[in-house]
């Protein structure tokens, strides 16, 4: 699709990841020298990315709109990079900007579901707000989204019409910048103390040496990596919280955690503000390198662990794109213990990687904090290290990682077995294990397909009064979109964290309660009362499989399931598992 | 790195951190038309969510 000319004889290196960098990500927390060089590789890759983007829409050709002109604005980019070379990369490496090049992107190269016209409007905006920061002299039309113009690292120009306006234009002169639309009859400065501009929102904190100096980006149309949103700009009082929280998980970081602030300093540039309601903790993005996403947080500790966890990705993200981890097909599914849909192996990486910095910064927290929160902080370090510990464990057996994936997966196991995450109280522990047990099982009822000819012969071996011959196996993974905790598992966790809630959870009687009560021989004949009338419900398999402690239940409760719809005659479910046990002890 | 013999990776990824924009947008090299074609197939591949990591409650 891209136009070819003449080579013009420069000679182009490949970006190198020296192998200690290499071995400094696959320890963990990293110098300010690896970040600036995967900084370097991402920026190399934006550099590629826009180049990618002009040549096919300078080969597409005219059809494009206003925003066709795209030398226009590659020239006021390469005027900005020549006069302020920084400031320019600093632009082009904002999350937003990378996201919005990712979609642009695949629209040009034929995602029809993104109008290439639109996203070339990106382009304009994007040059706009380099001019304006490296204080080139020009007027650049621009796209409004959402009635708003969003300049990256810059701010936000709120229009104040109410019918739709499509494009305005930015002007930055020696005296600064402004904003027109409709062919002028709206101009607006940001020094006019009109309310229709605001800044890009800072927080700069320092503590223990290490200073963090971040952008709230509480209004680009990309910030939150997936469809455009518009601008919800925080109320001063949400701001004022968020750089109060952000100051105390600072002095935490520095204090207890000095090399994971180290490399946050380095690397983490935006935080992106997300609703309370929306569901999400924290994310990231492999087209965002720096930014992270989060809801608002209760404490300093989740902010801080929050923190943590998403530089992991970003890191991680930005290593993917020097060295080849995996050889892994993106759909070959597997089990990832701290979700509940299957997932490629490239998210049981993120997922190792990350978590096991949770696991570290966990570890470290449990010794510092007061007595009432010991108790939360050993279940989040005891659930991560047991979900990891089991993801290392698909890793090794995978075949898929090349040698320096070997070698990631290696040193994550190193780092995990120094936290010694076998020394938790007893009552957490059990916890700990009835719950990842509980979504394994339950996983497997909503995900994987028994082998037919293994549900054949054992049915064939229960008509026959035979003795079972079972060995769960692996089975097919095939998504089915089901997610969602087990009501069983929310009551095992709130029993231990919180006594007071999970006696009014248990206002209404049923087999979960009997079971996180401990009552399991009670619960064991409810679940398999309802397993009687309602067979297919895998939540009811697994909790009497968790109820006995039967291993061919709790393995594989598909083949489970799918032996006694078919044996016919309505086989008691105890019975059933007990023959399978048989079996498979 | 075990089973690693070049002291250094080598990426795949070309280097055009340090080449101005206003070289890069006429610049002609077999590496770098290759870059673009292998970010090209890349791009039509992935999916804008599967690039997003994202912990829930």
């Amino acid at each position: 699709v891209t136009e070819r000319l003449a080579d013009t004889g420069r000679a182009v290196s490949k970006c190198e990841l020296p192998l200690t960098a290499f071995e400094q990500i696959s320890q963990g927390a990293v110098d300010e020298s690896v970040i600036t060089l995967l900084g370097k590789g991402q920026y190399s890759l934006r550099k590629l990315m826009l180049r990618a983007l002009v040549d096919t829409v300078s080969t597409r050709g005219a059809g494009q709109g206003l925003f066709a002109n795209v030398d226009l604005a590659w020239s006021i980019l390469a005027e900005a990079e020549r006069l302020a070379p920084t400031a320019l990369r600093d632009v082009v490496m904002s999350p937003a900007v990378g996201v919005w090049l990712a979609r642009a992107l695949r629209a040009a190269v034929g995602d029809e579901s993104l109008p290439l016209w639109a996203e070339l409007g990106g382009l304009h905006t994007v040059a706009a707000a380099a001019a304006v920061r490296c204080g080139v002299i020009t007027t650049v039309p621009v796209p409004v989204v959402h009635g708003t113009v969003a300049l990256p690292t810059v701010g936000l120009f709120e229009l104040p019409v109410e019918f739709p306006v499509g494009d305005a234009r930015v002007h930055n002169s020696s005296d600064g910048m402004w904003l027109t639309a409709l062919r002028g009859s709206v101009e607006l400065r940001p020094d006019v103390p009109d309310n229709h501009f605001r800044s890009m929102r800072r927080h700069r904190t320092t503590a223990g040496g290490h200073t963090l100096d971040v952008a709230f980006d509480d209004f680009s149309p990309h910030r939150t990596f997936s469809s455009l949103k518009p601008p919800d700009p925080m109320a001063e009082a949400d701001h004022e919280q968020w750089c109060k929280l952000l100051d105390e998980a600072w002095r935490s970081l520095t204090r207890w955690h000095p090399d994971y602030a180290e490399e946050i300093a380095a690397c983490l540039t935006t935080i992106i503000p997300l609703p309370r309601e929306c569901g999400v903790f924290a994310s990231s993005s492999s087209a965002a390198f720096g930014g992270v996403a989060m809801s608002p947080k209760e404490t300093s500790g989740e902010l801080a662990e929050a923190l943590v966890h998403e530089l992991q990705h970003s890191k991680l993200n930005a290593a993917m794109d020097l060295v080849v981890l995996h050889r892994s097909r993106d759909d070959r599914w597997f089990y990832a213990p701290w979700r509940d849909d299957p997932r490629p192996l490239s998210g049981l990486l993120h997922g190792i990687y990350a978590f096991t910095s949770v696991i570290e910064f966990w570890h470290g927290q449990r010794d510092v904090l007061a007595p009432h929160q010991v108790v939360r902080a050993d279940m989040t370090f005891g659930h991560r290290a047991r979900q990891v510990s089991r993801a290392l464990d698909i890793l090794r057996r995978c075949g898929d990682l090349t040698d320096p994936g070997r070698e990631l997966v290696a040193a994550t196991s190193v780092r995990v077995a120094a936290c010694d995450p076998a020394n938790l109280p007893t009552a957490v522990a059990r916890a700990i294990e009835t719950m990842t047990a509980d979504h394994y099982a339950v996983w497997r009822t909503r995900h994987v397909r028994p082998r037919p000819a293994q549900v054949d012969e054992l049915v064939e071996r229960w008509s026959a009064g035979e003795a079972a011959d079972f060995a769960p196996e692996d089975g097919e993974v095939l998504p089915s979109g089901e997610i969602g905790e087990s009501r069983r598992s929310l009551l095992v966790r709130t029993r231990l964290l919180d006594p007071y809630l999970f006696e009014r959870l248990c206002g209404h009687r049923g087999p979960d309660v009997m079971f996180a009560r401990g009552d399991r021989d009670d619960a064991a004949r409810d679940y398999a009362k309802r397993i009687r009338t309602g067979p297919r419900s895998g939540d009811d398999w697994v909790g009497l499989g968790l109820s006995l402690g039967s291993r061919s239940i709790l393995n594989a409760p598909e083949t489970v399931r799918a032996v006694y719809l078919r044996a016919g005659g309505a086989p008691d479910p105890i019975e059933l598992a007990a023959w399978l046990d048989g079996a498979a002890s | 790195v075990a089973g690693c013999s070049p002291a250094d990776f080598s990426t795949e990824l070309i280097d055009l951190s340090d080449i101005p924009l206003l070289e890069l947008r006429t610049m002609r090299t077999a590496e770098l038309d290759d870059a673009i074609d292998r970010l090209v197939v890349v791009t039509s591949r992935r999916t804008m969510a599967e690039a997003v990591q994202e912990q829930r409650p």
